[in-house]
């Protein structure tokens, strides 16, 4: 069994409640170079500037799991797709205005083409 | 001859997948009502105290984390466990590294009064990146409603099931990659029987 050393942090990408409620839980950390791991999405929001950051905080060695909202994830679904590796895990949350919808998780979707015709020939 | 060892593990493995993909979904909804009542807080919180009062302008240009998680890997499975406690008090607790810097200012006494250990030979950026970690709730004031709290709690409760659910996703890959593998070897087994070829022994 192995171990790293040091706590991994979480990183969230969502509206101005759900950074605020989950930088009330203790995540928000900003780093030595004054970047967040955290991202409020307004309205107005390019998807360019969502995307960017994505792959920002995939890039970062010091981030263990992503929370992005479902609905944002919807616009970044091309990165979060292809994004294969186990470590930073990307993790779909509901936000307040959408409910949790397991047909658009990529984990559940996955699972529902788990099974095809035929394996049970 | 169907080799009955595969079809036993490929089983197995089906059912092993069925039970991952129910508690997936059941803590997913677990996390989804810890949010909606955390929700329903900050709204109260802000009711009571203001709009701008708990909003992103409050948020500090300093802060440090004070839940992170630690990375386990057990049986070829990243398992990840939620930490309380920001970097700074975790480095502390780290014996050894302590003990060097305290030998490092042995020499000199009155240093010692004057040099925090933790904070010697470290340029500036480093020593803001050892911020010991405040509770964020005071950003929002000292003497902030229940309601605040409250929302604090639930979102510490959805953090726990975030984390149970990567460490789900994780198991739910591996065990995936698992029957896929299974899958195939039956398959090509399978393809054996049917030319009418003798199967060769499973390996692994």
């Amino acid at each position: 069994m192995a171990s790293s050393r040091s706590g991994k942090l979480l990183a969230v990408i969502g509206d101005e409640d759900t950074c605020t409620g989950f930088l009330l839980g203790g995540i928000g950390e900003l780093n030595k170079h004054r970047h967040p791991n955290f991202m409020v999405v307004e309205k107005d929001t390019p998807t360019n500037e969502i995307e960017e950051q994505l792959k920002k905080f995939l890039n970062r060695q010091d981030i263990a799991i992503i929370l992005i909202s479902q609905s944002i994830a919807d616009v970044v679904r091309h990165v979060i797709d292809a994004h294969v590796e186990p470590i930073p895990t990307i993790l779909e949350i509901p936000s307040k205005d959408a409910p949790y919808d397991p047909s658009k998780d990529s984990i559940l979707r996955r699972a529902k083409g788990m099974f095809s015709a035929e394996d049970f020939r | 001859m169907v080799d009955k060892k595969l079809e036993a593990k490929l089983d197995l493995l089906c059912v092993e997948l069925l039970e991952l993909v129910h508690e997936i979904d059941k803590t997913k909804r677990e996390q989804e009502d810890h949010m909606k009542e955390g929700y329903l807080c900050l709204a109260k919180a802000r009711y009571e105290i203001g709009v701008d009062r708990v909003s992103q302008l409050q948020y500090p240009s300093e802060m440090v984390a004070s839940v992170t998680v630690h990375r386990r890997t057990n049986q070829e499975v990243d398992q990840l466990e939620i930490i309380h406690g920001s970097r700074l008090e975790q480095k502390q607790e780290n014996p050894k590294e302590e003990a060097t810097l305290r030998k490092r200012n042995k020499t000199n006494d009155r240093k010692e009064q004057e040099i925090d250990p933790v904070t010697e030979g470290k340029s500036i950026e480093d020593v803001s990146q050892l911020t010991p970690a405040i509770n964020p709730i005071h950003w929002f004031g000292f003497l902030v409603p229940r309601a605040l709290r409250l929302a604090q709690e639930s979102f510490s409760k959805a953090i726990e099931a975030s984390c149970a659910l990567c460490n789900l996703q994780s198991r739910y890959e591996h065990t995936l990659t698992e029957y896929r593998k299974s899958r195939t070897r039956q398959k090509e087994l399978d393809d054996q029987l049917t030319q009418g070829g003798a199967p060769e022994p499973e390996t692994s």
